[in-house]
């Protein structure tokens, strides 16, 4: 069981293998703390707007679904940021713009727009080993990049690496390397079971078809 | 605001600011999209109207209406529900006049951080109406950019064989990367 | 199809209403908390130059209006008094450093107007003058006796240093704290500039290396200071509890002031003016024979030179000669200017009878360029820039070369200084005094 569970949180994972949530993931991985940040926020996102949208996906029409979940999402945001904001202010600052950014971020829409309807605990459930997933990827990026970017762990320097450090790694560009190979990586693991492909293409196909239904005619 | 200035941001959102390659905004559309130059340069032109409507609704909704009566923390719902207008409204009229040519990008812009995020900047920079125009039509030329360039490099890319780990997405974010370290240059 | 648009419409509409009223709940709970954390990271500066601070109250900030304080120097960002009467916290930021940079800084003033905290926030320059010079302000008052200059980045510490004034005029000029008071020494040091002008740089800021004492060394001297160029020694010394300040040049020639910068020589106590003489001509170095041996060479070889006394010279001229060569009759002096980087940039002149300059020459045209970049110097064509000049064609921008400033800046300084000199050697007759 529990292998199964860690292999689907390897071989599904939002970040890694479906690529959602990849905004977030390489812009705030450069350092353990902003990852955890980021990563403990949606996760609490994730599973308060699944459990909102489990409970009300019912009664709202299919048209807007779509809206409605953005909507959802980004109140939980909205609500998330002032509480980080007023007791975490140092882990606020680092999150920059991309908290913000999350509210329309496909990795929470996709678990918002997936519980719509579902059965309550089944949607908790899902939204919350997503999450966890998600928190884990960017855990280990965020260390990879700053251990090996400003050697430093969790902000705490590490002076025996501190000539060794390649400071490329925690710029932008480098974000997109740690990421690309991190992905490969898992695709080695995988061995075939499912390629990385960028899972917004499902979402997008399913919103592409579902546009005539979603945002008017 | 004066001229060089307003030219300053815009360059700033199309070079070094870069909203997919630099900022990671929108890096999703950009690295699924597939379809060639043309398609590219539809979904930048689209995301750049989108930006550029927002963007003028967002800066008085930001001055006139939260700013004044203190609900700052009403903005990153009003601001989505902006978008979400915006992008309604958009394909809606679009839909009508062109048939749906370019229609179909509306509902992948609504989930576009870069709109959202450009509109949140453009508050949290303290933009004047016109220099808030001019870092929407920064971002999107720069997203338009984005788009159009590595769309070349993926159809590239895609006529060649790439390792079973690598495939897919991990060398288009290879190739991402080499563009965004590119932009750098320019900083 | 409407009712479905209808509702949809509402659904969107309610969604939106619930969360801007959650929010504005939370927002009541956390933003009192998110404006305390925000001040606090204001004041994080204030406290930690004043860490016993109970809070600060604004009295002046540069963003802000509606201050009451008046005569606030530019350089002041912001001035806040402690609370609890502990005293002041100011928050400075000077331009005048060696970049033009911001150099930033927040210092705390106790109720008795001493330096009680202060610390370096924003330093952009390369140089850096050390982390222990802030702390040399320590326990200081408004008339800072004993803080200097670091040397190698006066610039900087200078720019560091008139800020902490700054700061000081701000609180006086407003009554917040009172004057410190000037030492004996500081205020006879004050004078350096004027009564020995060759000591000094172009900025008006004397360079001199300070001579350790050992205890008990002297009766009277109690700072020796050599100048850097050379050219001669201060020392303040005391009789009794009289401060006095004595100098003397390179060919040994001292006067002695005293604080109010009376010239007091002929009524000092001799004893003191016999130490301070004994240890110029002990410590003074000779430029005699390397002076006479160019200045020779400038006229002819075979020239007679005789050594001509400059007892009322205190300026960068070491050296004054009578040159004969055959029948004609020329003046020679030697200067040494402080040019770039505090380097004395050795100079020769001579002048034919009626003051005109003959010929000139340096011991090494140390011009730098401005900004550390090799300037490269025709000197035949700028030494012969230099023939024909007077003291009354003289302006002193003959010497100057654009890009080179401060080093050409050191040349025209020597040259002015020869001027004078010739003038003051031959009104004297020019043979002896």
């Amino acid at each position: 069981m529990k292998d199964n569970k860690f292999r689907a949180a390897i071989a599904k994972n939002p970040v890694l293998a479906l690529f959602l949530g990849a905004c977030p993931a390489m812009a705030l991985t450069t350092g353990l703390i902003p990852a955890l940040g980021i990563g403990c926020a949606a996760l609490l996102v994730l599973v308060l707007s699944a459990a909102v949208m489990s409970l009300l996906g019912k009664a709202i029409p299919e048209k807007a679904r779509v809206p409605a979940c953005i909507l959802v999402v980004a109140g939980f945001v909205s609500i998330v940021q002032l509480f980080m904001n007023a007791f975490l202010p140092a882990v606020y600052g680092m999150m920059g713009i991309y908290l913000a950014a999350a509210a329309v971020n496909l990795l929470f829409f996709g678990a918002a727009e997936e519980s719509c309807g579902a059965g309550f605990g089944a949607a908790l459930g899902r939204s919350f080993m997503t999450g966890l997933s998600f928190v884990l990827a960017l855990a280990v990026m965020g260390a990879i990049r700053e251990v090996f970017g400003s050697a430093s762990i969790a902000g705490v320097a590490l002076p025996f690496l501190e000539n060794y450090k390649i400071p490329f790694l925690t710029q932008s560009a480098g974000g997109f390397v740690v990421f690309a190979i991190l992905i490969a990586v898992i695709n080695c693991f995988d061995r075939g079971e499912r390629q990385a492909q960028p899972g917004f293409a499902a979402a997008a196909a399913g919103l592409v078809d579902a546009a005539p239904a979603g945002e008017g005619e | 605001m004066e001229f060089k200035e307003i030219m300053l941001i815009i360059l700033a959102g199309v070079l070094f600011n870069n909203f997919a390659l630099e900022r990671f905004l929108g890096v999703t559309p950009l690295l699924g999209s597939r379809g060639g130059a043309g398609k590219a340069a539809r979904m930048g032109l689209a995301v750049t109207i989108v930006m550029l409507v927002t963007a003028a609704l967002a800066w008085p909704l930001q001055t006139l209406v939260l700013d004044k009566l203190n609900l700052g923390y009403l903005q990153l719902l009003a601001f989505v529900a902006v978008v979400l207008a915006v992008v309604y409204l958009a394909e809606l009229i679009v839909n009508r006049a062109m048939h749906g040519s370019l229609g179909v990008y509306f509902p992948i812009i609504a989930l576009n951080s870069a709109v959202l995020g450009l509109a949140v900047d453009n508050a949290a920079e303290g933009y004047g109406f016109w220099a808030s125009m001019a870092a929407a039509l920064g971002a999107g030329l720069g997203f338009m950019l984005a788009l159009v360039l590595f769309s070349g490099v993926q159809s590239r890319i895609d006529e060649k064989y790439v390792h079973r780990a690598f495939r897919g997405l991990p060398v288009s974010l290879l190739a991402a990367s080499i563009m965004s370290m590119v932009l750098v240059a320019f900083k | 199809m409407k009712k479905d648009n209808f509702k949809s419409a509402l659904a969107l509409i309610l969604i939106f209403a619930v969360f801007a009223l959650i929010l504005a709940g939370v927002n009541v709970f956390t933003a009192p908390i998110i404006e305390s954390n925000g001040s606090a990271q204001e004041l994080a500066p204030l406290l930690s130059v004043m860490p016993e601070a109970k809070g600060f109250e604004t009295l002046y900030d540069v963003n802000a209006s509606g201050s009451t304080l008046a005569e606030v120097p530019e350089t002041v960002q912001g001035i806040y008094a402690e609370t609890s009467g502990l005293g002041y916290a100011l928050r400075l930021s000077t331009t005048q450093g060696y970049t033009g940079e911001p150099i930033e800084l927040t210092m705390a003033v106790d109720a008795e107007g001493k330096i009680s905290g202060i610390e370096l926030t924003a330093y952009p320059d390369s140089k850096d003058f050390g982390a222990e010079y802030p702390g040399s302000f320590l326990g200081q008052d408004s008339a800072m006796a004993e803080v200097g200059l670091v040397a190698g980045v006066t610039y900087s510490s200078k720019a560091f240093k008139d800020a902490v004034s700054d700061g000081f005029a701000a609180l006086i000029a407003n009554g917040l704290v009172g004057a410190g008071v000037k030492s004996d020494a500081q205020l006879l040091l004050e004078q350096l500039p004027a009564v020995f002008p060759g000591m000094v740089n172009a900025e008006g800021v004397a360079q001199y290396e300070e001579r350790e004492l050992a205890g008990g060394e002297f009766t009277y001297i109690q700072q020796v200071m050599k100048a850097a160029n050379g050219c001669g020694f201060a020392y303040v010394a005391a009789d009794g509890d009289k401060s006095y300040l004595a100098v003397c040049n390179a060919q040994g020639a001292c006067r002695v002031y005293d604080a109010e910068g009376a010239d007091v020589t002929g009524s000092v106590n001799p004893s003191l003016l016999e130490e301070v003489t004994a240890d110029a001509a002990a410590n003074q170095e000779v430029f005699a024979e390397r002076e006479m041996s160019r200045l020779g060479k400038l006229v002819a070889e075979g020239a007679e030179l005789t050594a001509l006394p400059l007892d009322n010279v205190f300026s960068t001229v070491t050296g004054a000669y009578l040159i004969k060569d055959g029948g004609t009759e020329y003046y020679g002096f030697s200067a040494r200017a402080l040019g770039y980087s505090n380097l004395p940039m050795i100079c020769y002149f001579v002048l034919d009878g009626n003051g005109a300059i003959v010929a000139m020459t340096a011991e090494e045209f140390i011009l730098m360029g401005d900004y550390f970049t090799d300037y490269e110097l025709d000197e035949a064509q700028y030494k012969a820039g230099f023939a024909g000049l007077t003291a009354d064609t003289w302006t002193g921008e003959q010497a100057l070369i654009s890009g080179a400033t401060v080093s050409s800046n050191a040349v025209a300084d020597a040259a002015t200084d020869v001027f004078d000199a010739f003038k003051t050697v031959t009104e004297n007759g020019g043979e002896g005094q």
